[in-house]
């Protein structure tokens, strides 16, 4: 036995050591794919999230445009490591840009910045690296917190007639993009005398889990029999307040609005339990980044703030502080124009 | 009582014949067995009686010789076939079911009586049972727990279940030896019932005056052999003694006389619950003290408490007049004391291991260096024991399990002599090895007495205890019953001590019935304390915001609770069943996008087909799951950690990643989970339907009672004929099934399938095993209910409920169910504790 | 040649190690990016965290115990250290030693419950996997804690020889301590005996109870090391991490040819097995391989070793009674 393992021992680092040495000299034949059409990358935070299966379309649509090829590598869960595995592996492949949506603003900044000195830039996505925006050369962001907050304040007090009380059901207590809304929402209120009969009396977490979400929804209504609305800025958020107030039969007295997916929200505004709510279009978001990656790879775009450039179909764009794009102001939905959007 | 025709031979043997390995149990035994006569079988211990009840019990298969039942020659494979021909075997240690009632354990696995659907006919099979247990005038109810009996009444139940199946043949192995004599007349009074219908009881006992209370006939078995067999009225006493003793001693080896030195061991006022009290001896340098005595009459106990690993109630331990304190057996090293064990196999060796690595393990320190083993140290230690016990082996790093007996035994010797003990306590040193191998180990037991080691011998072997001691003790149900000092000890006198004896009512008798009863009680009615816990934390609750007990949280709850009551309805099959399923969410999730998928291909299709594909997958995945762990024997949770992770692979790669939305499925899958009689939404009253037929299933259908079986004792299924493999099978399909029913409802529920969610946010096996073990089934299995269940996903719900009403951080959530899983099994733990100290 | 392929079947070390050749070559055939040692090492460097655990775990299974709470236990590290440093400013330095410490006493609590109330350890270590993480994610909500300090970050960065070989190092280096004392010492052969029969062990005055307190303690410890190299790789901390950890440790441990049932394994079958896990998710990493598949082809891994083990198992037994 213990021969046996001495021999394995060996073998092992020979192996090791011979495949180093034959495999070290350049073989030009074997270049890769990749490097032959060019790949830009795309990494969503996680599979099985429909969010990004519409930004994955445009993020598609545009590198074609620019004459890549498009490939999605998701993570099977949201963290960073996992991630960080699949940058590897793509910046290994040689890949001419790498779009990401981070699962951290901070654990990926290594891997980032080996990856930006091996010639493949990185393009964040939706969410952006917060404080460290240095270690990517873009960040497309959907809109900013200012236009997010404010358009669902707005969004809410047209339907409930600018008073009365209203709640927020948020994702989790420390969500940086959630957290940036309802400051905002917050400050919107105290400070637009538009507001001053609106009453903010409560923000409640889910979680983005389905039950739990529903089960803080439900208790929002007993705690507060005279609430007037709900905002929710998380789809899986929103949905739950939706069928939460269906299944309560209280959609004449309470709105609901927020951030949500039409392909979720679709019949809770046919039947009238939602009347309207808003998302930007996550195709456009992948779309701009395909182009800024596109244009990036084929060196014909030197991302700097102030810089303006023609993102295909979207016009033209510029970056601003922190070489940052954004796609544009939410969409509004509702029952006139829902049945245009699939996503 | 008188007979006139010549009597039925019932049950007759010729040289019948049995070995096991090496060793020769049963040589040429011829017997006749007639109806309506009491038979006793008796011999000292290893004569092989109880292999010869075994045999015709159908538990092992002779290697010679024929057995003939009423005249038809007869060779079975099992207990079970043995008992369909009438042939049942009453084991000292009754193998039941300690969760199951009374009448389950006397009928599971042998015709249940069933009613028009097949379900168990529990009326039915109460009356009967009452019945039998009426005809031997036993007062037990019949629905009574079996873990609550004592163990006369246990062994009356399987008397009962032997009567139940219309035994013409009694086998009963020692059934007097845990009974106290009221007990003892009582079981002597249903015997003499049973011989006036006919049947044919056959019993062993040592207690020779009890056998010729009852007896008609004795058959005397030694070393294997038949010696003879008398009619009670024509024998007596002595001659039945000297039959069983009438071993020649020639052959014997026998220890030189020894001068005794200074005392090494005394022992005084040992104590320890039912099983000895104040035994008191000592041990003198250079001293073989004789241990005899009958087996269960609390040597081993003596032996085990000395060394440590038994805890003792009071009584002193002196090694060279030092009192030790001991409580381990590390400690009972560290004073000198070594040990070698009766059961070798199961406390005496690590079978795969090797040779040298056997015979270090109690002195490891001796050939390591700061820690660090000396291979070559360790066999030259190994190497010289070998030559010094003239062990017969290949080489010393060869695996002990390939050596016979006799070596063996010398492995474990030499083990414990390498710790240089001042008290050697060696306990039946010989069984089971060759006459060769038994003689050298008598030298080597000499050699060391004369280098001046004081030894303790635990013997059943007569011949072997008069040879080779100084001083015998023996001891009769837990007490000292006679001490000889050589040359007093005869054959004759040290078993009458053993078995006559005249003062029977000193004897310790197991007296553990009546408190182990209470917190068995206790422990079967735990799901009550679950709903008092329910209620109480309800009444907190209200108290502390009256909110909580408004129509809509109580609507709130209700709704929270249908997929967690469906899915813990199947884990708990698997946790009664001493099993667990990891992998419930991850089917849950496959189940819902595959189901829910459907209608993203055929949009029209009715909700009913999903629903029917939804439990579809989910059983096939539950037989995947179940065929892992029953036939290719992988550890349930090792399966289950496996098909948890595969699964929910599949369930991105059957999606693509995407997920399915509300869009896609019908509105009439919504319905489901908002309308419904009464304002009750259909899938709360699905649950309803689930958990009842659930509660119907392991109540009424043998399957669900051997579920618990299977939990409650999986050898005594295994012997009982249960199908255990089928068993486990269904156990976990249904539980796939339920999970797949569930993963369709969530679609129903929450409108969106999304593959990364379903049962996995938050992970559903966390919530529906919570629930189980916070509903009190016992984690070990066997016990357990459906009510419980659902009262641990209520309290789960309320909990979840309250935090939301009380704007508690959900982060909590999962501490709650970790912590909710530690003090379930604490408190079980406890309780388990207390009913086996009681 | 035929008895060549009995012995390789025999030996589950052998196993994993044949495995490995063919995974490596096969590797190196089909994708030039696959480019031997280095490229190997940079990518395996987030795998050694959870390799240490599995050093542990071998020790554990060995002595036939199981504990599912080791990923949930280093992410339970992982915030309270980056916590001590962040709010209390405990000094880095000081950390590198409290935070194994921490680790050590969340396993010895695993210990006692397994000892004291003689629970199986799989109904304990299910139960804290739980509530580790769940406090975990309590104290430390959604936020994630960076900005350490330099000389700790980027472990997997630096270079050795030209090669960033750090992390797989330091695994190496733990491996073979781990070896020397499961293979080498008294305790080690402690490990091995409780696992092949407690019953004996404890009637040979092995302290049973002590020694499995201890490997769970240590399975504590070796979560603070794996919380602590996470955190310099990773450069940040956040109750996300280690998700699943436990799962691919035990299946590192079983497809080295440990059994499950315990008595028999080898440090090295862990070894060679993380080896080969860290080739395969190299060659599925560069060939593209969805991360759904790589999730199947682990579960599937995980349960194929168990079943194969046991047939050995039962194949040698049978053949060793023949003969």
């Amino acid at each position: 036995m213990r021969l046996a393992s001495l021999l394995i021992l060996t073998a092992s680092a020979a192996l090791f050591a011979g495949c180093d040495q034959s495999t070290s000299a350049p073989t030009p034949a074997a270049t890769s794919d990749a490097a032959k059409s060019g790949v830009l990358v795309y990494i969503p935070k996680n599979t099985g999230n429909p969010y990004f299966e519409s930004l994955i379309q445009g993020y598609t649509d545009a590198a074609k445009e620019n004459g890549f090829t498009a490939r999605t590598q998701a993570p099977d869960n949201a963290d960073a490591t996992s991630q960080l595995r699949i940058i590897k592996d793509q910046v290994q492949q040689k890949v001419s840009a790498i779009a990401i949506s981070p699962n951290s603003t901070d654990a990926l900044n290594a891997t980032f910045d080996e990856s930006t000195k091996k010639g493949v830039p990185i393009i964040c996505v939706d969410s952006d690296l917060t404080g460290n925006e240095s270690r990517r050369a873009v960040g497309v962001l959907t809109a900013n917190p200012q236009m997010v907050g404010e358009g669902q304040i707005e969004l809410l007090g047209s339907m409930i007639g600018y008073s009365g009380k209203f709640a927020i059901l948020s994702a989790t207590t420390d969500a940086p993009n959630q957290n940036a809304w309802i400051e905002v929402m917050k400050k919107t209120l105290a400070e637009n005398p538009k507001y001053k009969a609106m009453e903010l009396v409560e923000i409640v977490y889910g979680n983005d889990e389905p039950q739990k979400s529903i089960t803080e929804a439900e208790a929002l209504l007993t705690k507060y029999p005279d609430l007037k609305g709900i905002i929710a800025p998380t789809t899986v958020g929103i949905r739950s307040a939706a069928q939460v107030v269906e299944n309560a039969k209280k959609a004449d007295t309470i709105v609901v609005t927020g951030l949500g997916l039409p392909s979720e929200m679709r019949s809770f505004v046919k039947n009238g339990t939602v009347k309207a709510f808003a998302l930007w279009s996550p195709y456009d978001e992948g779309y701009l980044a395909g182009q800024i990656a596109g244009q990036i790879a084929r060196g014909t775009l030197k991302p700097a703030p102030g810089v303006k450039f023609t993102a295909g179909k979207l016009g033209e764009r510029e970056f601003g502080p922190n070489t940052v794009v954004i796609t544009g102001p939410p969409t509004v939905f509702n029952k006139d124009n829902i049945d245009n959007f699939k996503f | 009582m008188t007979v006139i025709n010549p009597p039925t031979i019932a049950l007759q043997g010729r040289s019948v014949a049995k070995s096991f390995g090496s060793v020769s149990v049963l040589h040429d035994v011829s017997f006749d067995i007639r109806s309506g006569e009491v038979h006793t079988l008796m011999g000292e211990n290893g004569a092989g009686k109880s292999t010869l009840m075994n045999i015709l019990a159908g538990v092992h298969q002779p290697d010679g010789g024929e057995i003939e039942l009423f005249g038809q020659p007869v060779a079975f494979s099992s207990p079970h076939a043995a008992l369909s021909a009438g042939i049942a075997l009453i084991h000292q240690e009754p193998q039941n079911f300690p969760d199951l009632s009374i009448a389950e354990n006397i009928f599971l696995g042998r015709g249940v009586p069933r009613g028009a659907i097949g379900q168990i006919n529990w009326g039915e099979m109460n009356r009967r049972t009452a019945a039998v247990l009426n005809s031997l005038g036993v007062k037990l109810d019949p629905r009574q727990r079996m873990s609550g009996l004592s163990i006369a009444d246990q062994q009356m139940v399987e008397l009962a279940g032997a009567l139940a199946q219309d035994a013409k043949i009694l086998l009963m192995d020692e059934p007097t030896a845990a009974l106290t004599p009221g007990e003892v007349e009582r079981l002597f009074a249903i015997v003499r019932n049973l011989r006036e219908t006919g049947v044919a009881v056959v019993f062993i006992s040592h207690r020779i005056p009890e056998v010729f209370e009852i007896a008609d006939r004795i058959t005397v078995l030694r070393d294997g052999n038949c010696i003879g067999t008398r009619d009670v009225r024509e024998t007596d006493k002595s001659e039945i003694v000297r039959m069983m003793v009438g071993r020649p001693l020639g052959d014997m080896y026998e220890k030189p006389d020894a001068k005794p030195g200074a005392v090494k061991l005394c022992v005084s006022r040992l104590t320890s619950g039912s099983r000895f009290r104040d035994i008191g001896f000592e041990v003198r340098s250079g001293e073989i003290v004789g241990l005899a005595g009958l087996v269960g009459a609390g040597r081993t106990e003596v032996a085990e408490a000395i060394f440590g690993i038994r805890k003792r109630d009071s009584g002193t331990i002196e090694v060279d007049g030092v009192a030790m304190p001991i409580r381990s057996p590390s400690n009972a090293i560290a004073a000198g004391i070594a040990y070698v064990p009766e059961d070798r196999a199961r406390n005496g060796l690590l079978l795969p291991m090797s040779i040298a690595n056997n015979t270090t393990l109690a002195s490891l320190p001796a050939v390591s260096t700061f820690g660090f083993i000396s291979g070559s140290r360790e066999s030259q230690m190994a190497e010289a024991w070998r030559r010094t016990l003239k062990t017969r082996l290949r080489d010393v790093g060869q695996p002990v399990n390939e050596l016979s007996g006799g070596n063996q035994q010398k492995v474990v010797l030499a083990r414990w002599l390498e710790t240089k003990p001042k008290v050697l306590i060696v306990d039946e040193p010989t069984r089971g090895i060759d006459v060769g191998a038994k003689a050298e180990v008598h030298h080597v037991l000499a050699e060391l007495a004369r280098q001046g080691t004081a030894i303790l011998m635990i013997s059943s072997d007569l011949p072997e205890v008069i040879a080779m001691s100084d001083r015998v003790i023996v001891m009769k149900e837990g007490r000292i019953s006679g001490e000889f000092a050589r040359g007093q000890a005869t054959q004759e006198r040290v078993m009458r001590a053993a078995t006559v004896g005249d003062d029977a009512a000193n004897g310790v008798r197991p007296d553990a019935g009546r408190a182990q009863r209470r917190w068995s009680t206790l422990s079967a009615s735990r799901e009550w304390g679950v709903l008092l816990f329910v209620v109480l934390v309800f009444a907190l609750l209200t108290a502390k915001d009256r909110r909580f007990a408004s129509a809509d949280t109580l609507r709130s709850i209700l709704t929270a609770m249908p997929l967690i009551v469906i899915v813990a309805s199947g884990q708990l099959l698997a946790i009664l069943s001493r099993n667990i399923d990891l992998s419930v969410g991850s089917m849950l999730g496959l189940a819902a996008i595959i189901a829910g998928g459907i209608f993203v291909t055929h949009p029209g299709l009715p909700v009913a087909v999903a629903i029917i594909v939804s439990v579809f997958v989910g059983a096939i995945l539950g037989l995947i799951n179940g065929t892992l762990v029953s036939l290719l024997r992988v550890p349930a949770i090792i399966a289950t950690l496996g098909t948890f992770t595969a699964y929910r692979g599949l369930v991105y790669i059957w999606s693509g990643g995407k997920q399915v939305a509300k869009d896609s499925l019908p509105p009439a899958l919504s319905t489901i989970a908002q309308q419904g009689p009464i304002d009750i939404p259909w899938f709360v009253w699905i649950a309803a339907a689930v958990a009842v037929a659930m509660a119907l299933f392991l109540r009424f259908f043998s399957t669900g009672r051997y579920i618990y079986a299977i939990g409650s004792n999986p050898r005594a299924a295994q012997l009982r004929g249960v199908p255990v493999a089928r068993t486990i099978l269904t156990v976990f399909t249904l539980g796939g099934a339920c999970a797949g029913l569930a993963g369709i409802l969530y679609g129903a529920r929450f409108g969106t399938i999304n593959p990364a969610d379903a049962g996995a946010k938050p992970p559903m096996e966390l919530i529906v095993i919570s629930a189980v073990v916070l509903g009190g089934a016992a984690v070990n299995g066997g016990s357990g209910s459906v009510f419980g269940t659902v009262l641990g996903c209520l309290l789960l719900a309320m909990v979840d409920a309250a935090t939301s009403i009380l704007s508690i951080s959900l982060f909590w959530q999962r501490v709650f169910y970790g912590g909710a899983i530690l003090l379930a099994i604490t408190s079980d733990s406890l309780l388990r504790r207390k009913g086996r100290e009681a | 040649m035929k008895r060549f392929a009995l012995v390789v079947l025999r030996s589950p070390v052998l196993i994993a190690f044949v495995l490995l050749v063919i995974a490596y070559t096969v590797g190196s055939v089909r994708s030039p990016e696959f480019f031997g040692i280095g490229y190997v090492l940079e990518r395996s460097s987030d795998l050694m965290p959870i390799a240490l655990l599995a050093l542990a775990m071998t020790f554990i299974i060995i002595a036939g115990q199981i504990d599912l709470s080791v990923g949930s236990g280093a992410v339970l590290v992982m915030v309270l250290t980056a916590l001590l440093h962040h709010d209390a400013n405990v000094p880095m330095s000081a950390l590198l030693v409290i935070a194994p410490l921490i680790g050590a006493l969340l396993g010895f609590a695993n210990g006692l419950f397994v000892t004291r109330l003689r629970v199986p350890p799989l109904v304990v270590t299910l139960g804290t996997l739980a509530l580790y993480r769940g406090l975990a994610m309590v104290m430390m909500g959604e936020q994630s804690i960076g900005k350490f300090p330099a000389w700790f970050v980027g472990l997997d960065m630096r270079q050795i020889f030209g090669l960033p070989c750090v992390p797989v190092l330091i695994f190496f280096s733990f491996a073979l301590v781990a070896g020397i004392v499961l293979h080498l010492t008294t305790f080690g052969r402690r490990v091995y005996a409780i696992g092949t029969s407690e019953s004996t062990s404890r009637y040979a005055g092995v302290r049973t109870d002590r020694i499995k307190l201890i490997l769970f303690t240590l399975a504590g410890f070796a979560m603070g090391l794996a919380a602590l190299m996470q955190m310099s790789i990773i450069t940040t901390a956040s109750y996300k991490h280690f998700n699943g950890a436990e799962l691919t440790a035990i299946t590192a441990v079983v497809l080295g040819g440990t059994s499950i049932k315990g008595g028999r394994g080898s440090i090295l079958g862990t070894v060679l097995a993380i080896l080969l896990l860290a080739v395969v998710g190299t060659v599925m990493g560069v060939e593209n391989v969805r991360a759904e598949n790589q999730l199947a082809i682990t579960g599937t891994m995980l349960i194929a070793a168990v079943v194969v083990n046991e047939l050995l198992a039962r194949l040698s037994r049978r053949s060793g009674r023949t003969t």
